[in-house]
């Protein structure tokens, strides 16, 4: 049987942090994840790196670590993180009393906010709806949290890591009170195998209770549905937050080419199988109106759900979801339920994921005897580009295409280069919406890169291939036929790759209920519905 | 700002406008409408440079923004970005003049004789290659200093015009100018007003967005007035009649006022022959024009087409006895103002105009009508023939008549 010292489950950014740290202590780790990367409720949030600043009144300490945390991200990850800033917007039907509250609670912490007038703030956000009394900045950015979990796991599995995506723990092994080894099964094969492990590490945030139940033991989370709105362009360039207690719909987030609003905040049975409603949506759009009066003409581009995957320990079960502290609490089980090897970290942040799995590590360190100390604080998550591939990609492609592939790419931009320069065809661009040339696709499918990509939907939280404005109406065909010819897959393979990418297209769209992306969907009907007999299944 | 952003929102990525873009057709390199227009747009909006040299070969033709089943102002979007497009000194400093053909006419209608033998002799050509790279190919057209001498009657302003010259008929073919006003005294407008400015046009094709803005500041602060006094703005130049109509919109639209000012000038202004043919008394021309035997082929200009106004001097032309007229439509002819006389353009140029040539061969005319004044030098350039402005003829067969 294959063994390895420490096996974590969950391919979040939890997971990926651990194993990223791990690797760096010289601890040998296998990360096992059902699906893709950040599947859960990582990769279905605003993406916002939090400054603290929206938690500063209600959880003082998650705060602090917010400011350090994301101060730690912006030096070790820059290529994830789009340094925009952010306003906390003071509306006038809002509670005043509250900005003055918030102002102090900020410097109680040593959070550093400036106070902005009026015409200052619409200088800088011209969307903004003018009826406010003035702003608070702060320095929230958005962080691709794709890219964020990619370079995390990239680098580990550069040191020696290993990462295995659609591979599902079906059973963990437990002998004596001691964890021996884990069953896993290929969800895309349909193989199965189990290594032997020393420890046990359940990332798996909204999946924690089910995989705790794998030995028995009882962790309780409850998911929190929160729903987002991806409009198409950027309507604000810098993170807008409201100046009030927080609620749904009070945050918007310039996320690369788009900008996110949200959230909801429902209280769902398990992670899977979110859905919107039509009132959820109208729900949040009134709300966010209020913030930017624009985006009722803006055009949105698909709905999206994640759960938050709070901890309930037993004293606080009746609390509701944005109740619950965010903090995060990480669980030795031998300690709790005399399972040894077994440990569970749950609950946090995206901006606290570091310290997540900082103290995660510690722990695991300690048990196995390592005594190396934390390094992520300091290491870079990505060695810096060659200046000179650089300027090879700007002389093959448009600056605006290489700069972007530099950023998702690091130094693989030179197998990008390499490609283009032995086949020029390659330079062709497959998603006109992300401007993402062939050549990178074909880097990504041969798995030149350090992680695997086995779905076109993979491509696209690598790429952001279909995650524009057609959402994989033109790409997503591009995409099949790059796979066929790199002998990814087999004709027919391919065929039920690409209605898979465009039903899972299509989820996030039904709901839309305004302006240009239905004559969209319509358009994606018209070209491929009748090929894939769209017209006839159950719409969702 | 030219587009607003929203109007990005807009594209669904048909593709309509890539399929209709000339430079597409011929270079098909050159990235297209639809991604130069709303596709970076959106990357642009996000703070990514996306500056290219490709830019520049936008024709401005607006052949995408009339096909575009959404309404997205695609060539808008272009000529914004433009604006932002760094380029080398040498091309920096020539298209300095090229956006300002009311500088450039001024200047060298001070000693026109002197310009005209200059410009015109090889190695003065040769020399403007190397420095400016202008193409040594192309003709420059003849600059004539004359003033369009026409008594104007100062009547009341019930029915009257302003005539709009633009710089190509000031400054090239005041004849031209001279006949279209004293046309109009003679169907019947009392008041013929001359405005001599330029529309902004070749400076927003440029990329220099602050001389545009400029121009169609002034443009619209002295045309307003007779306008709202209901006055009609009439051009003779197709793309000056284009600026007026559709580009003041999004150059200036910084308050509300401006706004309404500009579409107020936007909604009076007409083209020469669209003028004519919404003239109630259109019928009283047919029997005053005498009859003509030529053989001529009529190409309308991009920014005609881009107007909607149908083919007014095509059916104007057909009210000429025995006239035979075919209409050539194929397509841009390349010229696209100063885009010709760019060196490093010379060749798409005419590439482009291939087609349009072909056909003009095909047809085989005695000669070619077109409005507008660079189409005219495209044509002559690359088929040798003779070409004018559809007025011209028309006006001349009324005008023997009586």
């Amino acid at each position: 049987m294959e063994s390895t010292q420490v096996v974590i489950i969950g391919g979040g950014i939890t997971g990926a942090g651990i194993l990223w740290d791990l690797s760096l202590r010289g601890i040998s780790a296998v990360l096992f994840e059902k699906q893709d990367l950040a599947n859960g409720a990582t990769g279905r949030c605003h993406g916002l790196l939090h400054s603290g600043c929206r938690y500063v009144i209600k959880d003082s300490d998650a705060a602090k670590e917010c400011a350090i945390e994301s101060k730690i991200i912006k030096k070790i990850a820059p290529n994830c993180v789009q340094n925009t800033g952010g306003f906390f917007i003071q509306c006038s039907q809002d509670d005043p009393t509250f900005f003055t509250k918030w102002e102090e609670s900020c410097k109680n912490i040593d959070i550093v906010s400036e106070r902005l007038s009026v015409d200052e703030v619409l200088a800088m956000e011209p969307n903004l709806t003018t009826n406010i009394l003035g702003a608070f900045t702060c320095s929230d950015s958005y962080v691709d949290v794709f890219q964020l979990v990619k370079s995390n796991i990239g680098s580990a599995v550069m040191r020696g890591a290993n990462f295995r995506s659609y591979c599902e723990v079906t059973a963990i092994n437990s002998d004596g009170g001691r964890v021996r080894y884990v069953d896993y099964i290929n969800n895309l094969t349909g193989e199965s195998g189990a290594i032997a492990c020393d420890i046990v590490v359940n990332a798996s945030g909204g999946w924690a209770q089910k995989i705790a139940a794998m030995v028995g033991v009882n962790v309780s989370m409850r998911c929190d549905k929160g729903s987002l709105i991806v409009f198409n362009h950027s309507l604000v360039n810098h993170v807008i937050n409201r100046c009030r207690m927080p609620g749904d719909a009070d945050i918007i987030v310039p996320a690369g080419p788009v900008c996110i609003l949200g959230t909801s905040s429902i209280v769902v049975p398990n992670p899977e199988n979110l859905t919107v409603d039509f009132n959820e949506i109208q729900h949040l759009l009134n709300i966010g109106i209020e913030l930017v009066p624009k985006i009722t003409d803006a055009r949105i581009l698909r709905i999206f759900s994640g759960a938050r995957p709070l901890y309930t320990p037993k004293n606080i079960t009746t609390a509701a979801g944005r109740e619950i502290s965010r903090g995060f609490a990480l669980l030795d089980h031998k300690v709790h339920d005399q399972i040894s090897g077994f440990i569970s970290i749950v609950g946090g942040k995206l901006t606290t994921y570091r310290l997540m799995a900082e103290m995660t590590s510690d722990l695991i360190a300690s048990k196995l005897g390592n005594d190396r100390p934390c390094m992520t604080k300091e290491v870079p998550l990505r060695v810096a580009t060659d200046e000179r591939v650089m300027k090879r990609a700007c002389q093959l492609l448009p600056i605006h295409i290489a700069t972007t592939i530099e950023r998702r790419l690091g130094s693989d931009l030179a197998h990008v280069v390499n490609t283009i320069e032995t086949k020029p065809e390659t330079a062709e661009v497959i998603c006109e919406c992300e401007q993402i040339t062939l050549a990178e696709i074909d880097v990504i499918l041969k798995n030149k890169t350090s992680i695997p990509v086995n779905t076109i939907s993979d491509i696209g939280r690598r790429t952001r291939l279909g995650f524009g404005p057609c959402q994989g109406t033109f790409c997503g065909y591009k995409a099949m036929l790059a796979g066929y010819k790199n002998k990814r897959w087999t004709a027919k393979q391919a065929s039920e790759e690409f209605e898979r990418f465009l039903n899972e297209r299509r989820k996030g769209q039904y709901v839309v209920s305004q302006g240009k992306q239905i004559e969209q969907l319509f358009l994606s009907n018209y070209l491929f519905g009748m090929a894939y007999n769209f017209y006839n299944q159950k719409k969702g | 700002m030219l587009c607003n952003s929203i109007n990005l929102d807009n594209c669904i990525k048909c593709s309509d406008c890539n399929a209709v873009c000339p430079v597409s057709i011929v270079y098909p390199a050159y990235p297209g409408p639809k991604n130069l227009g709303p596709e970076l747009e959106r990357l642009r909006l996000e703070g990514i440079s996306c500056d290219t040299d490709w830019i520049e070969y936008c024709l401005n033709c607006y052949r995408c923004n009339l096909v575009c089943p959404n309404q997205v102002d695609i060539s808008g979007m272009i000529n914004m970005a433009k604006a932002h497009h760094k380029k080398p000194l040498i091309r920096k400093m020539r298209d300095f003049w090229f956006s300002r053909p009311w500088l450039l006419g001024r200047l060298l209608t001070i000693m026109p004789r002197l310009t005209n033998l200059m410009l015109n002799i090889r190695p003065v050509r040769l020399l403007m290659s190397r420095l400016l790279k202008i193409s040594s190919n192309r003709i420059f057209p003849i600059y004539i200093d004359s003033d369009i001498n026409v008594p104007i009657h100062d009547v009341p302003k019930s029915d009257s015009v302003i005539f709009f010259l633009g710089c190509s008929i000031r400054y090239n073919q005041p004849d031209l100018g001279r006949k279209v006003v004293l046309f109009l005294q003679r169907i019947g407008i009392k008041s013929v007003n001359i405005f001599s400015g330029c529309c902004g046009l070749p400076a927003l094709a440029n990329g220099d967005i602050k001389e545009a803005r400029v121009r169609a500041r002034s443009n619209t602060e002295y045309l307003i007035k007779d306008v709202l006094a209901g006055s009609f703005v009439v051009a003779a130049c197709t793309s000056c009649g284009h600026m007026l109509k559709t580009c003041f919109d999004g150059l200036l639209d910084e308050d509300s006022d401006m706004k309404h000012k500009v579409q107020k000038i936007a909604k009076s202004t007409f083209d020469f022959g669209e003028f004519l043919m919404s003239r109630s008394d259109l019928f009283l021309f047919d029997n005053n024009i005498s009859s003509s035997n030529l053989r001529i082929a009529y190409h309308a200009p991009c920014h005609q087409i881009s107007q909607g106004i149908g083919r007014p001097w095509f059916h104007l032309l057909k009210r000429i006895p025995n006239l035979q007229i075919e209409d050539l439509d194929a397509g841009c002819c390349g010229m696209s103002g100063t885009f010709g006389f760019k060196e490093e353009k010379y060749k798409i140029s005419m590439d482009i105009g291939q087609r349009l040539f072909d056909s003009i061969r095909d047809v085989n005319p005695q000669m070619v009508v077109t409005e507008c004044a660079t189409c005219r030098m495209q044509i002559e350039h690359g088929v040798k023939i003779k070409t004018i402005h559809p007025a011209e003829l028309l006006l001349d067969l009324i005008s023997a008549k009586t």
